[in-house]
């Protein structure tokens, strides 16, 4: 479009596609979407959509029995990731994925749950249970989608907002220290820690993949883009150019110490695995205190959670 | 008084700051903020408000606002809060602390369907929650109504009398998003109708309290009574306050019940918030066919104005109470409250309910006329209807 022509365009807002999809092209990750809910509600430029996009393939490449895998998510642009899913799965109240996810887990041991939710939702309102089930090491896989700001509601400080980054309810800039996710994780006993950024598609996906292989409490911190809003109320651009800004900032840094992983306003981010041991998990430590103190008297529950299911 | 075109949401938050700023020769303003939709706007415009003695807290969730509000008010600063739906549902426990210290706390409340399944439109059904605490309750219909109320509620709270803190509530979207003119009064003006907050129980040095001991059953019961005698003298105060408001700005924000050619009416439609608005127009068109119709919109729901409603229903044969919430296992909240009323005083009147605009639908003309033809085929109270689906098909 020549430059005189802004303005007259007159395919805007543009006529989505007529959609049935049955007639689409089968994109790799289709059958792990329910595609009757696309086209789904995140802005061009998010980067929600490529984290989903990253978890189908590593469900795909792990060979995962998908009867087994199940999402729970609470409430935020990146608790919708959820409903777009073809998993069983929940859409919590806000900030309580972890314990709802924790009650599927111990009802039916035999379950991958995933949860998958927002920098607000898990950090937030919910970040009590985020530091409970870490401490108790449940089993769960944690994929926090961190975009530095509460999405959802429009654009407000979030627990992760870095200093001197604008806000809707910190519009001079925000002035309180923010979260160190890695670190919270590590530091109340996660077993497995990692951040990615959008940008590393293939790293994101592997750890995705090496998370569902290991036990216990995992975290995955994913950097994301929210040109709608925090890139806006920044002045960062569009969606690309905090791709751009990940190119050029990140920094790949394997079992660096946790708490040298502060996020600074457009300053380098850490990237990398910086935890990934073996713990008991919660079931584990149940089991063996149980048999230790009661003997036989102790039954633990099967691992099909005791259920007759077909 | 500049007159601008704002949204409800714009008119609770301009209260709300105008109010926390006119206590700045006092302890100032402090509060903690959540977000919500369709709550947003209000707290974002709190946080944005240039306060000269203020402090605003983005804090974590709800639970911890209303928290923060009620530490500030202890210390004797003008604290308020916004919420909405689920938010409320999270801030349930500190909502009845404040009410039970006595706290002057000014809440504005979006009314959203609470979840789940998510929803995010008009429904009473999260502040109704609420009614069982010791705090006053308005329901506004219009965006001027939700700026005097709001103001209206500082010094309503704070009167010695009282001494409870006060929900002004107002519909999702249809009053918080929509722009109407609206008149912002000066803070002159806010000043001089809200006088520095005098919390007598606020903490202070010379007489060192603990707030929220353990208490023996017999204090505890005196402790209810207490509140139980603020809340009646608090329709002597609201027209106190009403009138001062008056003569302040030269408005008058609304009665605790306000009637709409109900004097010789033979059947009385009862609504609140914005279904009152549309109620309204149906009456007065039919009104102008000869019908005997009539109106009563309640904007105080707590305490109840019991006396009021009988007085503006005594011409009335029958009454349609139209809820915007629906108490599970029984039906209209506000149908209750009409029965309760009634009992022992009409026992002749019939009085039905209508559940209608619940998950926030759309309150039609067309809906108000259902109702009026439904109840006109009547000659004895049923169960409550269902507006909008029809019962007995299979509902998906
Ligand atoms: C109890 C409660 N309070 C507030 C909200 C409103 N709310 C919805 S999403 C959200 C914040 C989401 O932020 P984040 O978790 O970072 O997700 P994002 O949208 O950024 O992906 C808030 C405050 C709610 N749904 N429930
Ligand atoms: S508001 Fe931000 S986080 Fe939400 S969908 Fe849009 S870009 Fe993504
Ligand atoms: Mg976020």
């Amino acid at each position: 479009m020549s430059k005189d022509k802004v303005g007259t365009r007159t395919d805007f807002p543009p006529t989505p596609p007529e959609f049935l999809p049955e007639q689409q092209p089968d994109h790799p990750v289709t059958p792990y979407l329910r595609m009757e809910r696309i086209p789904h509600v995140w802005c061009p430029g998010c980067g929600i959509g490529t984290v989903v996009k990253c978890f189908a393939t590593a469900l795909e490449r792990s060979g995962a029995d998908l009867d087994k895998v199940s999402v729970v998510s609470g409430i935020g642009c990146s608790g919708r990731a959820a409903g777009y899913l073809k998993l069983d799965g929940f859409h919590t109240t806000h900030g309580r994925a972890i314990p709802f996810a924790t009650g599927l887990k111990l009802g039916r041991p035999e379950l991958e749950v995933a949860v998958f939710s927002g920098d607000g939702d898990l950090s937030g309102i919910g970040g009590n249970h985020f530091i409970h089930a870490a401490r108790r090491n449940m089993d769960l896989l944690v994929i926090l989608i961190n975009n530095f700001i509460y999405g959802m509601t429009g654009g407000q400080n979030a627990p992760t907002t870095p200093l001197t980054a604008k806000s809707s309810t910190m519009p001079f800039g925000n002035f309180e220290a923010p979260f160190n996710i890695p670190h919270l994780a590590a530091s109340c006993g996660a077993p497995y820690v990692a951040r990615w950024t959008c940008l590393h598609i293939r790293r994101l996906t592997w750890a995705m993949e090496e998370a569902l292989d290991r036990k216990g409490f995992r975290l995955i911190e994913v950097i994301a883009p929210c040109p709608t809003l925090y890139s806006r109320l920044n002045k960062l651009g569009t969606g690309l150019n905090g791709m751009r800004f990940y190119h050029d900032n990140a920094e790949i840094r394997h079992g660096a110490d946790t708490r040298e992983l502060d996020i600074d306003f457009q300053k380098s981010i850490t990237c990398g695995k910086f935890v990934d041991e073996e713990r008991p998990t919660f079931l584990d430590q149940m089991n063996e205190h149980y048999g230790q103190v009661l003997g036989e008297k102790y039954v633990p529950m099967s691992p099909e959670g005791g259920w007759l299911h077909g | 008084m500049p007159t601008e075109l704002i949204t409800g949401n714009h008119a609770a938050g301009y209260a709300l700051s105008a109010s926390g700023e006119a206590n700045r020769k006092a302890r100032g303003a402090a509060c903690g903020i959540y977000p919500i939709t369709p709550q947003t706007e209000i707290v974002e415009y709190v946080a944005k408000f240039p306060f000269t003695k203020g402090r605003v807290v983005p804090v974590e969730s709800e639970h911890s606002a209303m928290g923060v509000s009620i530490g500030a008010s202890l210390a004797g600063a003008r604290s308020f809060t916004a919420s909405s739906s689920n938010g409320l549902a999270y801030m349930v426990e500190n909502i009845m602390v404040a009410g039970f210290y006595r706290l002057p706390i000014v809440m504005v409340a979006v009314n959203r369907t609470l979840g789940p399944p998510w929803n995010i439109w008009a429904d009473q059904g999260d502040t109704l929650m609420l009614r069982d605490f010791p705090w006053l309750q308005f329901y506004c219909e219009t965006n001027q109504e939700v700026l005097d109320t709001t103001i209206l509620a500082f010094r309503l709270a704070e009167d010695h009398r009282i001494l409870l803190p006060t929900l002004v509530a107002m519909d999702a979207f249809i009053v918080s998003h929509t722009m109407a003119e609206t008149r912002l009064p000066e803070q002159w003006l806010v000043d001089s109708y809200l006088p520095p907050l005098d919390l007598p129980h606020r903490m202070r040095h010379a007489h060192p309290t603990t707030m929220g001991g353990l208490a023996w059953p017999h204090e505890t019961l005196s402790h209810r009574v207490e509140v139980d005698e603020a809340m009646r003298r608090v329709p002597t105060a609201y027209d106190e306050c009403r009138r001062l408001f008056d003569s302040t700005f030269g408005r008058d924000p609304g009665a605790a019940i306000q009637t709409f050619e109900t004097k010789d009416a033979d059947s009385i439609l009862v609504a609140s918030g914005t279904i009152a608005t549309t109620a309204r127009e149906v009456v007065r068109r039919r009104r102008a066919d000869g019908e005997r119709l009539g109106l009563v919109k309640i904007k105080m729901f707590r305490p109840f104005p019991e006396v009021e409603i009988r007085q503006a229903c005594c011409s009335a044969s029958k009454l349609a109470v139209l809820d915007r919430n629906y108490a599970a296992g029984v039906g209209g909240i506000f149908w209750q409250e009409l029965r309760a009323t009634f009992q022992g005083h009409r026992d002749d009147l019939l009085i039905q309910n209508y559940l209608t605009g619940i998950g926030g639908g759309d309150v039609t003309p067309a809906v108000v006329d259902e109702v009026i033809a439904d109840l006109a085929l009547r000659d004895a109270a049923a169960p409550p209807v269902w507006m909008g689906i029809t019962l007995g098909e299979e509902v998906h």
